[in-house]
């Protein structure tokens, strides 16, 4: 067995050389994981499982730093029958799948469109990539600005006759969702159209040439061959993306925080609100161990989505 | 021919309306930074104006310069934490095949994908008995945990990439793992330790969730709180609003603009590996 504090290439251990070069090697191991092991270890690990004890006990402000009263499934079902906990579900799954599909379909055509390697692609290319760089929070505040009810965004619908009156993006529940959720598109889509961008230009020319010869317009060489082809990269894309969609937070805070009332709320929002907001840190408990076990999913098919690429 | 050529000038025509989707408010919000509010109130978009610094001079202020103290503190302190623990870590995985590197690797994706607005929960109490709440340690070190599964998981494949011949040809000669790792294996990763460095100090440097969850005093908070702050403070006032943003921005720009051509080459082996 080779494991991680056990030497990979198994020296003679017979020999007290080789004893003492296995043990040395182990030691070397340990010294070298051991900091990262204790960051994560008091940092992400034990926080998780105060958080599944918190989710079982009755904890407000005052006694978050205190001792805490086992409750069992009373935060759960407190939280299960609340009916803004329910929309916020709906919400999620609405915003994720949005932000899925869009940055999906808009990440192909921007992968196929900068393909070609000119001078305006790559300034193009730079330019996307430059926005992916910049920190949520200042993107939040130049679409808040956009978006305004006298914003470019609304004078543009106007003028160009689509809309015949102002539209409050952020400031209406039937809007301000979707309004964060193309944002989130708007700054997923150069990573995702550079990721698919290098898969589609593995594809062998010859592939795609055989293809042309035989008389293939490029619409079917793009759906029969290249899309199949890079079948593995689109999956991990997917899940990436989804789990990016689902922890949104810095877009939500910034540009409605998650208003008005819930109706730009996600899970993991709801979470941190219960807790910071209203002090309900059980029931933020309950609303997190909701979101710990969506991510916990999504991890087992990310892994069985780059098994599958690797395979 | 013909259909050649039409397809040749639509294709044009996307990529510029892809650039103008992008450029055109990035554009739109420089111009607003050199506008007067009026100005802006009467017509966003205008394109003729009389510029003015008036909103860069109304920011720029003691309270900024101290935000952007503490963003450099805080950006700094968590990019060279996370890598002097990450850096170590990766290589350990890169060479653990068996099951115990599969199952930590599980976890460190697990870990990556949790969102920052579930883990400040629990850890606000962990920093608590730590004695951290509201000192830049326990920011710094929440800052850390949180990208370090990233860290790790994007420098093992650089690690991965070392042919093993290269340590134990270095082995034989007599050189011990410590010296190994520090002369010959750390100058073969360079590339994707700048590479992770970059990429933790621009997420870091836009952090707010943890600074307003675990600080309370004005005056330790980064510029990302004070952008958030302003748009309450300033209200609609979008030309002060639009002209920190930009100037909260330039480090982060400066940096892309130094590794560009790398960044953007790297990510794309980075996310297809």
């Amino acid at each position: 067995m080779t494991g991680l504090f056990s030497p990979s290439t198994q020296p003679p251990l017979t020999s007290r050389s080789g004893l003492l070069k296995a043990t040395r090697s182990a030691l070397f191991r340990t010294l070298f994981a051991a900091p990262g092991f204790i960051l994560l270890a008091i940092m992400s690990l034990y926080p998780m499982v105060l958080l599944v004890q918190m989710s079982v006990s009755d904890v407000t402000i005052r006694n978050i730093l205190g001792t805490w009263q086992f409750v069992g499934a009373l935060n759960f079902i407190t939280v299960m029958s609340s009916l803004t906990f329910q929309a916020v579900v709906v919400q999620t799954l609405l915003f994720v799948m949005l932000v899925l599909v869009a940055t999906m379909l808009a990440g192909l055509i921007v992968a196929v469109l900068l393909r070609p390697s000119g001078g305006f692609s790559l300034v193009t290319q730079t330019t996307l990539i430059l926005v992916w760089t910049l920190p949520p929070v200042i993107v939040g505040a130049l679409w808040k600005f956009l978006f305004a009810s006298d914003g470019a965004v609304n004078q543009f619908l106007l003028f160009t006759g689509v809309s015949e009156s102002t539209i409050p993006f952020l400031s209406q529940p039937s809007t301000a969702l979707v309004a964060i959720a193309s944002v989130a598109v708007w700054i997923g889509v150069p990573f995702a159209g550079l990721v698919l961008k290098s898969a589609i230009l593995d594809v062998p020319e010859e592939v795609l040439d055989a293809a042309r010869v035989d008389g293939a317009t490029s619409q079917q060489v793009l759906m029969r061959i290249v899309i199949p082809m890079i079948r593995p990269t689109l999956l991990i894309l997917g899940v990436l993306i989804v789990v990016g969609a689902f922890k949104a937070f810095d877009l939500i805070y910034t540009m409605t925080r998650g208003g008005p009332g819930t109706s730009s709320t996600t899970i993991p929002y709801l979470g941190y609100t219960t807790a910071f907001e209203t002090y309900q840190f059980g029931q933020a408990g309950a609303i997190s161990v909701v979101a710990m076990a969506i991510v916990v999913s999504l991890a087992i098919g990310y892994i069985f989505a780059v098994r599958q690429e690797q395979r | 021919m013909t259909n050649n050529s039409g397809g040749r000038l639509l294709s044009t025509l996307a990529v510029s309306g892809l650039f103008a989707l992008y450029a055109v408010p990035i554009l739109l919000v420089i111009l607003a930074s050199f506008k007067t509010n009026a100005e802006i109130v009467n017509n966003p978009s205008s394109l003729v104006f009389t510029p003015t610094f008036d909103a860069y001079r109304t920011v720029f202020n003691e309270d900024f310069l101290q935000a952007l103290f503490n963003s450099l503190i805080l950006a700094t302190g968590s990019t060279l934490l996370t890598l002097a623990v990450g850096v170590p870590l990766a290589y350990v995985l890169a060479r653990s095949p068996g099951a115990w590197g599969s199952i930590v690797i599980a976890v460190l994706i697990a870990l990556q994908m949790t969102p920052a607005a579930t883990a400040v929960i629990p850890q606000f109490r962990v920093l608590a008995a730590l004695g951290q709440l509201g000192t830049y340690t326990g920011v710094i070190l929440a800052m850390s945990a949180a990208a370090l599964p990233y860290a790790v998981l994007i420098l093992r494949p650089f690690y991965l990439s070392i042919p093993p011949e290269v340590e134990e040809a270095a082995q034989v000669d007599g050189a011990s793992r410590l010296r190994t790792f520090v002369s010959i294996v750390l100058p073969l990763v360079r590339n994707g330790i700048s590479l992770i460095g970059v990429l933790l100090f621009i997420g870091a440097w836009g952090e707010f969730l943890y600074p307003i969850s675990f600080l309370n005093d004005q005056s330790q908070f980064p510029l990302s709180v004070l952008i958030l702050q302003q748009q309450g403070f300033y209200g609609t006032q979008w030309n002060n609003l639009m002209a920190l943003a930009i100037l909260g921005a330039i480090p982060t720009i400066i940096i892309f603009t130094l590794v560009a051509r790398r960044l953007t080459s790297g990510l794309a082996l980075g996310a297809g590996k």
